[in-house]
């Protein structure tokens, strides 16, 4: 009964854990209010799907990271490929909460739009400090969340969440 | 489901056109949870042929920019179609928002997406317990 006791516990302690480490993440502007309606589609039916989100959304933004980095780094950058590249970035980081990525982005985009190289390589490591900020607070959420699920305890119900 | 005003409940269709295919996961979520039934296409080729093999939609809410055919040229071709569904543009280019408006869109929202932002276009739900 002790043991269980303590299980039971510990399993409070994760749900809260990842409860508060959202909110420190949201006090320092790493993840925005957007990033409530993410974890808000949780549901009995789809468990997982926020670590499938997250999962998806890293694959595929580290590749455009990527992309984006050859784009402006080439002798003459290709600035319509990197412009290109920041819409979806843009688009899929404000999606789940990134405010600060997709403010990068715009910042990237302009440069871009001023075929100034100098200011885009400066705008590009502000992306990509950005989306390394935004990569860590999300695999942290990602790896709580499994664990949570894996002990088969209630995610957050989605009326704790802030949908828009 | 959604009462279509007739004694028949139908399930109210949306089409979601996103070659993104996180938001084409997210926005498929918020609508499927409410109980709506949603298809989607990863640029708008795939959206006008849709509609070209017969497919009728709801609602259509279409990204701008797109590879193959973008949402601009994609809403002018439905248009010419003689789509009269809503059309509404989900975009994060600001700048692009009102040539995209000009391409014959309903409306155009701010990306991210979220339900309050087309709750015009989505019909009330037949009970009251979806959020």
């Amino acid at each position: 009964m002790a043991a269980e006791q303590a299980d039971a516990a510990e399993k409070d302690i994760t749900s809260q854990q990842q409860a508060e480490f959202i909110q420190r993440m949201k006090d320092e502007e790493t993840l925005d209010v957007n990033f409530d309606t993410v974890a808000g589609l949780r549901s009995p039916e789809n468990p997982r799907f926020l670590v499938e989100i997250i999962d998806t959304f890293l694959a595929h933004s580290a590749t455009v990271v990527a992309r984006l980095e050859s784009e402006i780094n080439q002798p003459i950058p290709y600035y319509g490929d990197a412009v290109r590249d920041l819409f979806q970035l843009k688009g899929s980081s404000s999606s789940m909460g990134g405010g600060r990525v997709a403010a990068a982005c715009l910042e990237l985009r302009r440069a871009c739009d001023d075929s100034n190289k100098p200011r885009c390589l400066e705008c590009l490591k502000k992306v990509k400090d950005e989306y390394q900020t935004l990569r860590d607070a999300l695999n942290e959420i990602s790896r709580m969340e499994m664990i949570i699920l894996d002990q088969n305890v209630p995610t957050p119900s989605s009326s704790s969440a802030v949908v828009n | 489901m959604y009462q279509n005003g007739s004694t028949e409940t139908t399930p109210f269709r949306v089409l979601v056109v996103d070659d993104d295919r996180i938001l084409r996961k997210m926005h498929k979520m918020m609508l499927t949870r409410l109980g709506i039934e949603v298809e989607v296409a990863v640029n708008g080729k795939e959206a006008v042929d849709l509609h070209l093999a017969g497919a009728s939609f709801h609602l259509v809410l279409m990204d701008l920019q797109m590879p193959v055919m973008d949402g601009s040229q994609a809403t002018k071709e439905l248009r010419g179609m003689g789509v009269t569904s809503p059309i509404v543009g989900v975009t994060a280019a600001c700048a692009e928002k009102a040539a995209f408006l000009a391409s014959g869109l309903t409306d155009c929202v701010s990306k991210p997406l979220t339900i309050s932002k087309i709750a015009n276009y989505l019909p009330a739900p037949s009970n009251h317990t979806n959020n």
